[in-house]
C-alpha cells in the first residue's frame, strides 16, 4: 500500500513535536536539530520510534530548516535524516514524510527573495529526500501563500512523490501574509496537492474552528497537525496548556469537522498522538466529497463564479489606449498600477491583464505588471494573452490560482493551454470557436463548448475550471447575433456550465455605445450570465450591474445599491476662477481639483507654454523656496506639486510635441533597498519642473541603472539609499556609471547620506530634500 | 521562553503630535488643516489596516569585556553603557503587519503626499506599539531606552542574531531582506535592559546615535 491508498483507507496520523523532546535530551538553545541527524542519530531514531508506538503512520524526517540557505552539508545531513526515519520504521507499517519547513526569507514583492531562487532552494532539499527514499514530501509552516507555491512547485518539479502541504493560521482564520482557508485551498489543489491543512500557531481548541473551511472547500484530505495548546513560561521552561488527555479529546472534534489525517506539532508529545489514536481510531471514516465550486483565488482570497455576477475590469489592456501603449513602451509600470488601484476602487472582482504590444517583450512586461500587482492589490487577476511564454510565466509567478484568458477549440490551443492549466492549476475562458471559425448559432457554440470541456477531461482538468464565453460579436453587423449570444448563454447556464463575455463588443460600430452594452449586459445576467469582462468606469455598466444584483435580491436590503447611488455623479458646479492668478493660489495651496479646472480655463486665452512658465513655475518656485526657508513643510509642497501636476494634465495635450521638457533623469533607489518613499518624491517635484524622469523603482541592480541610462540617453542620475547597509550598492552603482557613462552626472541622497559621504563615493551632488534635487537638476541642465 | 504579543489596534494610540514631527514639523501647531486632516485620515486607514504583533523573550545579560546576551555577544560600548547595572534584558521584535506594508505602497502608488504621511503615520505607529508592550511588561519602571541594532557603535548586523533567535519570520511573520532591511516595513527589533532601580535611565535609546543632524532627536 502506498501512502495515497492509506489515507483513502481510514484516519491516518502523524506524528508530533520534535523540539521539546530534543531539548529534554540535550538539544541546546540555538543549535540546529538537523545536525543531531549525524552527530546523535540514535536519539533521533528513539524519537521517532517513540512516535511510531504511540501509533504514528506517517513520521517526518528531523530536516525541517534543511535548506542551502542554512546547512553546506544538506546532502549529508537530509541523507542520515531519511536514513534515520527508515531505521526506525523497520517493523512498522509506516511512511516516512521528506519534512519541509519555510526558508527564513520572505519573497519578492514583500522582501528580497525572487520567486525562482526560492524554488531553486526547495528543490535541491526535495530532490535530495526523494533520492534518499522518502515516501512523501511534507510541506508544513507555512505562513505566506507564494512561498507554499514555491515549495509546492519545487516538489512537482522535482519528485513524482506525493505532496502534502499544512500552512499556519492565525486567530483571524488567515496566514500571516492575509491568505483565507479558500484562497489555500483553490491555489494548493491547483497545483495538484495530495492532501492540505494546517499546523503550528493554534491549539486545537482554535483550529477546530478552521476545518469546516476546509471540509467546506476541499476535495483532497484535510490535515490537522495543531499545537498543544499555546505556550506560556513556567520556571523559565517552555510548558503548552493542554494536556494529552485534552488534547485528544479536541482532536475527535477536528476528525467529525472533516480532518482525517491528524498529529500534533509545537508542544505536542508521543503520549498526545497516542491518546489521540486511542480515542479517534474507531470514529466514522469518510473522505471530502469532490466539490464543484468554480473558485480563483489572489493571495487574500477566493472569488467563487456561479453565485452572483462577478466584475473583470477590462481596463489593463493597450487595445485602443494612446497613454497605456505609451506606458508599457516608457516601462512605466506605476501608471499600470494605478489603473488596477482605479478598477479596485470601483468595485470590480477581478483584473484582467494585458500587455501585448508588438514592439515589447510581452513575457518580461507580463511578469513585471504581474508581479507589481500583486505587491499592492489584493484582487485575484485573469491572465490575458495569446503568447504560450508570457501564459506560462505569468502562472508561475502568480500568487494564488488564476483566471486564464484563452483557450478556445482549435486543438492547437488545447494543445497548449490545458498542460498549463494542470500543471499551475487555474480556471480558463473558453472561448467558443474552432477552426471552422465561430458557428452562427447558439448551438454551433454550445457543441463547441462541451468539446472543450470534454479534450479538458483528457487532460485532468475538471469542468468546473472551464468558464465558457460564447462570444459577443457585433449587432450592427449582423442583427441577430445578440440574441445568439444571450441563447448559448442561457443553455450554457442550463447545462451548469459557467459562463463569461467581452460585453462591450455587441455595440462596435454604433453611436451611444454605453447605452447599448448596458442592457445587453442586464439581458446577459438576466440570461444567466456569470462574469463580464467591461469598463468599471462606464457609469451605465455600473448602474446595470447594481441595478441587476438589487432587483433580484443578491443585495440584501440594496444596502450596496444605495452605497452606489451616492456615488452617482451630481451636476458639477463649475469652478470658473474669475481671473488668472487663480491658478497660482490654487497650486500654492495645494488644491489639486480646482488646479486642474483653473488650467483648463486659462487655455482658452492663453498659450499652454505661456501657462507653465508664467503661472505653474512660478508658483511652485514660492512653494519651493518656502520649503527651503523651513517656512512650508514637505506634505505642503508635495500638495502643490500634485496641484501643478493637475495642471499640466490639463494643459499636456495642447504643448507642441518637444516643447517644455528639460532633459531626461534616471531616477533609482539602488540595490537591496526597498523603500522608495523618498526617490518618489524627488521624482514627483522633478517632473512638477519639466524633466523627463525615467523610474526604475527600487533595489534596482548597478547594470539595469547603466542600462537605462545609455538606453535613453540621460545626463543625470538619481540615486537614494535609506541604510548604511545599501551605500556600498551606491558606491558599486556609480562606479559602474563612471566607467561606462563617463560624461553622465550624478546625484544621491537618503536617510542616511552626508555631503562627506557622498564626496567618499564619489557622487556629484547631494542633496538633503527634494528642491535640492530640483535645484542640482536645473543648474546641470541650463 | 519566547512570549507572543498580539494587540488590538483600537488600544494603539497614534499622537499626530508625533505624526508631525516624522513628516518634518517642528510641531503640531505649524501643521497647517488639511495637513492635520491628512494625518487623521491616513492614522485611520493605518490602524484598519495593521495587525500589531511582537515576540519578547528575557535573557541574562554578562558585562565582561564587551556584552553576552547568550544568543549574541558584541564589544559594543553604547550597549554596554545602556546596559550597565543590568542582569537581565528582554529582546523585542514588533511589527504593523503585512496589510499596512501594503497600504503604505498603495497610498505612495496613487499619492505621494498619502503615503509619506502614511509611512509617517506607521513610524509613529510601531513606536506606540512598542511603548505598549513596554509598559505591559513586568519591572516596567525599571526598563531601560529600547536599544536597536544600528545605534550608536551597535552594528545593524545584529538584526539577525534578533530575528534569528526570536524565530520571528515563524512567530511575527518578520524576515531580513540581504540588506538587513526588515519586511513588514514598520517593524522594530530592540533590546531592552531591565534595571535594578527605577527609571534610572543611562542614556536614552536613540539619543546615543551619533548622527547629530538626525531630525528626530
Amino acid at each position: 500500500m502506498n501512502v495515497l491508498d492509506k489515507i483513502k483507507s481510514g484516519i491516518t496520523y502523524f506524528d508530533g513535536g520534535a523540539g521539546t523532546l530534543l531539548q529534554s535530551w540535550g538539544l541546546k538553545a540555538g543549535e540546529y536539530p538537523e545536525n543531531w541527524n549525524i552527530t546523535n542519530p540514535e536519539k533521533i531514531v528513539e524519537m521517532h520510534r517513540l512516535y511510531l508506538e504511540a501509533g504514528t503512520q506517517i513520521i517526518t524526517s528531523n530536516t525541517f530548516g534543511a535548506n542551502s540557505l542554512k546547512f553546506d552539508n544538506l546532502e549529508e545531513i537530509i541523507n542520515a535524516a531519511i536514513a534515520n526515519a527508515k531505521k526506525a520504521c523497520e517493523g512498522y507499517d509506516a511512511f516516512v514524510a521528506l519534512d519541509v519547513g519555510p526558508l527564513g526569507k520572505m519573497l519578492e514583492p514583500l522582501s528580497d527573495l525572487p520567486f525562482e531562487k526560492a524554488v531553486e532552494i526547495f528543490s535541491k532539499t526535495i530532490k535530495i529526500g526523494a533520492s534518499a527514499g522518502a515516501d512523501l514530501v511534507l510541506i508544513e509552516t507555512m505562513n505566506d501563500s507564494y512561498e507554499a507555491k514555491a515549495a509546492l512547485l519545487a516538489a512537482k518539479e522535482s519528485c513524482n512523490l506525493p505532496v502534502f502541504v499544512t500552512c499556519v493560521y492565525d486567530e483571524s482564520k488567515k496566514l500571516m501574509t492575509g491568505a483565507d482557508p479558500a484562497a489555500m485551498i483553490a491555489m494548493l489543489e491547483g497545483l495538484g496537492a495530495d492532501a492540505i491543512g494546517m499546523n503550528c500557531s493554534l491549539g486545537p481548541k482554535q483550529m477546530v474552528e478552521i476545518v469546516p473551511e476546509f471540509a467546506k472547500y476541499a476535495s483532497v484530505p484535510v490535515i490537522v497537525n495543531p499545537n498543544a495548546g499555546l505556550p506560556r513560561n513556567e520556571n523559565g521552561k517552555t510548558v503548552f496548556d493542554i494536556d494529552a488527555d485534552e488534547f485528544s479529546d479536541i482532536m475527535c472534534d477536528i476528525v467529525k469537522a472533516g480532518a482525517t489525517i491528524i498529529g500534533g506539532c509545537c508542544g505536542t508529545t508521543p503520549e498526545h498522538i497516542k491518546k489521540t489514536v486511542e480515542k479517534t481510531k474507531n470514529l466514522p471514516f469518510s473522505l471530502p466529497e469532490k466539490k464543484n465550486f468554480t473558485v480563483i483565488s489572489s493571495y487574500t482570497h477566493a472569488v467563487e463564479i456561479g453565485k452572483a455576477p462577478v466584475i473583470i475590469g477590462e481596463r489593463i489592456n493597450p487595445t485602443g489606449k494612446k497613454r497605456f501603449k505609451e506606458a508599457l513602451r516608457q516601462n512605466d509600470i506605476g501608471y499600470i498600477l494605478n489603473e488596477g488601484l482605479s478598477q479596485n476602487k470601483k468595485g470590480v472582482s477581478i483584473l484582467d491583464v494585458n500587455v501585448g504590444l508588438p514592439e515589447i517583450n510581452e513575457t518580461e512586461m507580463m511578469v513585471s505588471v504581474i508581479k507589481a500587482l500583486q505587491g499592492v492589490i489584493e484582487l485575484p487577476l485573469q491572465i490575458d494573452t495569446v503568447n504560450p511564454a508570457a501564459m506560462e510565466q505569468a502562472m508561475r509567478i502568480y500568487n494564488g490560482k488564476a483566471l486564464i484568458n484563452s483557450v478556445n477549440g482549435k486543438e492547437e490551443s488545447m494543445k497548449t493551454v490545458f498542460p498549463l492549466i494542470k500543471k499551475y492549476g487555474g480556471v480558463a475562458i473558453a472561448v467558443t470557436l474552432d477552426e471552422n471559425g465561430i458557428p452562427d448559432s447558439a448551438a454551433g457554440r454550445v457543441s463547441i463548448a462541451e468539446k472543450i470541456i470534454a479534450r479538458a477531461a483528457e487532460y485532468g482538468i475538471e469542468s468546473k475550471d472551464i468558464i465558457v464565453d460564447p462570444l459577443a460579436m457585433a449587432v450592427s453587423s449582423d442583427s441577430n447575433s445578440a440574441n445568439i449570444t444571450l441563447e448559448a448563454v442561457r443553455i450554457l447556464h442550463e447545462k451548469g456550465i459557467k459562463t463569461s463575455l467581452g460585453v462591450s463588443n455587441i455595440s462596435f460600430g454604433l453611436p451611444s455605445r454605453a447605452d447599448v452594452n448596458s442592457v445587453f449586459y442586464t439581458m446577459a445576467m438576466q440570461n444567466g450570465l456569470d462574469c463580464a469582462i467591461i469598463n468599471p468606469h462606464s457609469e451605465e455598466m455600473m448602474k446595470a450591474w447594481h441595478c441587476f444584483m438589487a432587483l433580484t435580491g443578491k443585495d440584501e436590503n440594496c444596502v450596496d445599491y444605495i452605497e452606489f447611488a451616492d456615488t452617482l455623479s451630481p451636476v458639477k458646479t463649475s469652478f470658473a476662477p474669475a481671473n488668472t492668478a487663480e491658478l497660482d493660489s490654487c497650486i500654492i495651496s495645494g488644491l489639486k481639483e480646482q488646479a486642474g479646472i483653473a488650467a483648463s480655463e486659462l487655455l482658452k486665452t492663453q498659450a499652454p507654454m505661456d501657462i507653465i512658465n508664467e503661472k505653474i513655475i512660478p508658483a511652485l518656485n514660492t512653494v519651493g523656496k518656502g520649503f527651503e526657508e523651513k517656512k512650508v513643510y514637505l506634505p505642503q509642497l508635495l500638495m502643490s506639486a500634485q496641484a501643478a501636476k493637475e495642471a499640466f494634465d490639463a494643459i499636456k495635450a495642447s504643448i507642441p510635441s518637444g516643447e517644455g521638457k528639460k532633459g531626461k533623469i534616471v531616477i533609482a533607489t539602488v540595490k537591496g533597498d526597498i523603500h522608495d518613499i523618498g526617490k518618489n518624491i524627488v521624482k514627483v517635484l522633478l517632473e512638477n519642473y519639466g524633466f523627463e524622469v525615467i523610474d526604475l523603482g527600487k533595489d534596482v541592480a548597478p547594470e539595469k541603472i547603466v542600462e537605462a541610462v545609455k538606453s535613453s540617453g540621460a545626463k543625470l542620475v538619481g540615486l537614494s539609499a535609506l541604510m548604511t547597509t545599501t551605500v556600498p550598492a551606491m558606491e558599486e552603482t556609480i562606479k559602474l556609471l563612471r566607467k561606462e557613462i563617463p560624461d553622465c552626472r550624478v546625484m544621491v541622497g537618503g536617510a542616511v547620506m552626508t555631503e562627506e559621504y557622498a564626496a567618499m563615493i564619489n557622487a556629484d551632488s547631494y542633496s538633503s530634500d527634494a528642491m535640492g534635487a530640483v535645484r542640482f537638476a536645473e543648474s546641470l541642465f541650463n | 521562553m519566547i512570549e507572543l504579543i498580539k494587540t488590538d489596534a483600537a488600544e494603539i494610540n497614534i499622537d499626530p503630535k508625533e505624526v508631525a514631527v516624522y513628516l518634518g514639523y517642528y510641531s503640531v501647531k505649524s501643521t497647517d488643516d488639511k495637513t492635520k486632516e491628512l494625518i487623521c485620515s491616513c492614522t485611520k486607514e493605518f490602524l484598519e489596516a495593521a495587525s500589531f504583533r511582537a515576540c519578547i523573550a528575557k535573557v541574562p545579560v554578562k558585562l565582561e569585556n564587551g556584552v553576552d546576551l547568550g544568543f549574541m555577544k558584541t564589544e559594543s560600548r553604547s550597549l554596554q553603557k545602556n546596559l550597565s547595572g543590568c542582569d537581565f534584558a528582554y529582546i523585542l521584535a514588533a511589527t504593523t503587519g503585512f496589510d499596512a506594508h501594503r497600504l503604505i505602497e498603495r497610498k505612495s502608488l496613487i499619492s505621494p503626499v498619502c503615503g509619506m504621511v502614511t509611512d509617517c503615520v506607521g513610524s509613529a505607529a510601531i513606536e506606540a506599539f512598542c511603548d505598549k508592550v513596554n509598559a505591559s511588561l513586568e519591572n516596567a519602571d525599571f526598563l531601560r531606552p529600547r536599544f536597536s541594532p544600528g545605534y550608536g557603535d551597535l552594528s545593524i548586523e545584529f538584526q539577525k542574531d534578533i530575528t534569528e533567535f526570536l524565530e520571528t519570520k515563524k512567530n511575527i511573520g518578520l524576515s531580513l531582506n540581504d540588506s538587513l532591511m526588515m519586511t513588514p516595513v514598520k517593524s522594530v527589533t530592540a533590546i531592552i535592559g531591565i534595571g535594578k532601580e527605577k527609571n534610572k535611565c543611562t542614556g536614552p535609546g536613540c539619543m546615543i546615535c551619533r548622527n547629530d543632524n538626525c531630525p528626530y532627536r
